[in-house]
Parts: structure tokens; sequence; C-alpha cells
């Protein structure tokens, strides 16, 4: 059945295209078409009303509230036993400081346990 | 995102937790109606965000990365979905699966259904009956209204396959529903 503007539209073109439609998620020539299509097609504009009442209920289906122990248990989880965070702020700079300064004294170590070993 | 980083600040993580929980513990709840393992499952997708967001691209949506982990943890987490007797397709609909336990199976008599309850609650126990990546398209799309971009990148298919699907889950819920739905009750 084509009862489009379009050649190559037929009904299960267009009933493919209808969930896109009813999320307004098809480009606007298309759209076109189908609109074109729904008009003169019965069959095709029921189909489409009952996709669109579906989803209707769907966005509608009630939700539920996160209950409050759910983030106090992510909260004990991620400051629990020095967990070490991603979202941490870069160190502080006497952090790199004291690293620099046991940079070369780690080397020199190395170096002396090196020649210790050799022996 | 990366300014929250920087900044380091448990509470920006519990801004982000703040703003975003309850879309998740929704999309949990939607998948598979079990508010026990939606909290869990909400719980642990905030504690693998702590340990991973070194991983996020700022390319990315915070929500889209969040929901990526979420379904992530949802599909590996079968066991716990899986209480239920093992499912099999139902007749050559690969887009259904068997009934859950309290989930009708079949097409429903309307007026059997009409006295039960909300046409809302008929739709969450069809949608359980959709396989899994008919479900979370339907749920990711349609529940969480979420753009069909956004709900590709989540899933991490193509946008066409996400149209593809959501057809597909819409006239199985259709058919699950029977009379239930009726056009006349939407407008174009």
């Amino acid at each position: 059945m084509n009862a489009g503007t379009s050649p190559g539209l037929t009904c299960d073109a267009v009933r493919e295209q209808l969930a896109a439609l009813a999320h307004d998620e098809v480009p606007p020539p298309l759209r076109a078409d189908l609109d074109g299509h729904l008009e003169r097609c019965s069959p095709c504009e029921t189909e489409y009303r009952l996709t669109r009442e579906i989803l209707r209920v769907a966005s509608g289906v009630p939700g539920a509230q996160p209950r409050p122990e759910t983030w106090l248990a992510v909260k004990m989880q991620t400051t629990a036993q020095g967990a070490v965070s991603p979202w941490r702020a870069p160190p502080q700079a006497w952090v790199w400081i004291v690293s620099l300064f046991l940079l070369p004294v780690a080397l020199v170590a190395a170096r002396i346990a090196w020649t210790l070993l050799r022996r | 995102m990366l300014a929250v980083r920087d900044r380091l600040d448990a509470e920006a993580f519990e801004a982000l937790y703040q703003r975003h929980a309850r879309g998740l513990l929704n999309f949990f709840l939607r998948l598979s109606w079990d508010r026990q393992g939606a909290d869990d499952l909400l719980q642990e997708t905030f504690l693998r965000l702590w340990r991973s967001s070194a991983r996020y691209q700022p390319i990315a949506k915070f929500r889209t990365f969040l929901f990526q982990i979420g379904k992530n943890l949802w599909l590996n987490d079968l066991e716990r979905f899986r209480r239920m007797p093992k499912r099999a397709p139902v007749g050559a609909e690969e887009v259904l699966e068997a009934p859950e336990p309290g989930v009708p199976g079949g097409v429903e008599d309307p007026m059997e259904a009409a006295s039960r309850g909300e046409l809302s609650e008929r739709l969450v126990r069809a949608i359980a009956r959709l396989s899994k990546p008919y479900r979370l398209v339907f749920v990711l799309g349609a529940c969480q209204e979420l753009p069909y971009r956004e709900v590709a990148a989540i899933l991490d298919i193509p946008e066409g396959t996400v149209k593809s699907r959501m057809f597909k889950a819409c006239a199985a819920l259709r058919q699950i529903l029977g009379g239930a739905i009726s056009p006349g009750e939407a407008q174009r």
C-alpha cells in the first residue's frame, strides 16, 4: 500500500517511523512525507495515534525518589578507608616541592644500593 | 565537570548525585521494577563513577557517561534480575521475553486489565516483557525521554537502530496490551 506523496513510502515504511515521528526525531523532508501519508491513510493514522498513546503513557509512568540512605552509603564508601578519590584536587604546591627534593635522594640511594649489590 | 574535578570537592560529587540520582533510579526501576535492585544499582553506579571518573571524556555528555555505567552494571547484574525462571523468546518475536512472575502473559483482556489498575501500571508490566535491547531503548527513549542521539550513545548503537528498536518495542507493547490502548485517547 502506498498512500503517500513519495513513491517509495509504503505503509510499512511509514509505520517504522511512527515512534520517531511522535518523538519529533525525523528530519523535516521525511516529516512532510509522513504527514502527507497520514492525512491520506486512515489505518496508518490510527497506528500513529496508538503509538503516540503508548509513548504518552510511557512518559508518565510514575517514578520514585532515591532513598536518603543510598546517598549515605555512597558517601560512607567513598570516604571510608582513605579511598583515593579521582575527584580530588591536584596536589598542593608543597607536595611537588617535597617530591622534587626526594627524587635526587632516591636516585642517590638507588645508585648506592646498586654499587653495593655489584660487590 | 572538569571544573568539578579540578576543584575537588566532595560537595560537587554530591551535587552530581543530587542532580542525576532520581533519573538513574527511575531508569533502573523501569527496566526491572525492583526497588531494592534499583537502589543497589544506583549506589553501585555512583561508586563506579567515583572510581572511574578519570575515564570520562569531556566530549561526551556527563549524563551519557553516567547512564553508560548504569546500563553496563544492569547488564552485568543479570543474576539479581534473573531470580525468576529462565526466559525464552515468545513465538517468533525476538522483542518479547517470557513473562516474569506476577506479570501476566499473552494479550490481556481489556476489561480485566481495566479493573486491575492504571494504564501506566499495565505498561510497566508490559515493558518488563521486552527483551533487554528493546527494553533499554524503550525505557531510555520513551520513559526517560532522552533524545535518540543520546540513547544511541549510551547503548553504543547507531541512531537508526534506536529508531528501529523503538518501533518494534512499541509494536510489541501494543500486542501485549491489546485493546487497553485506545487510539481515540491520543490526538495528532
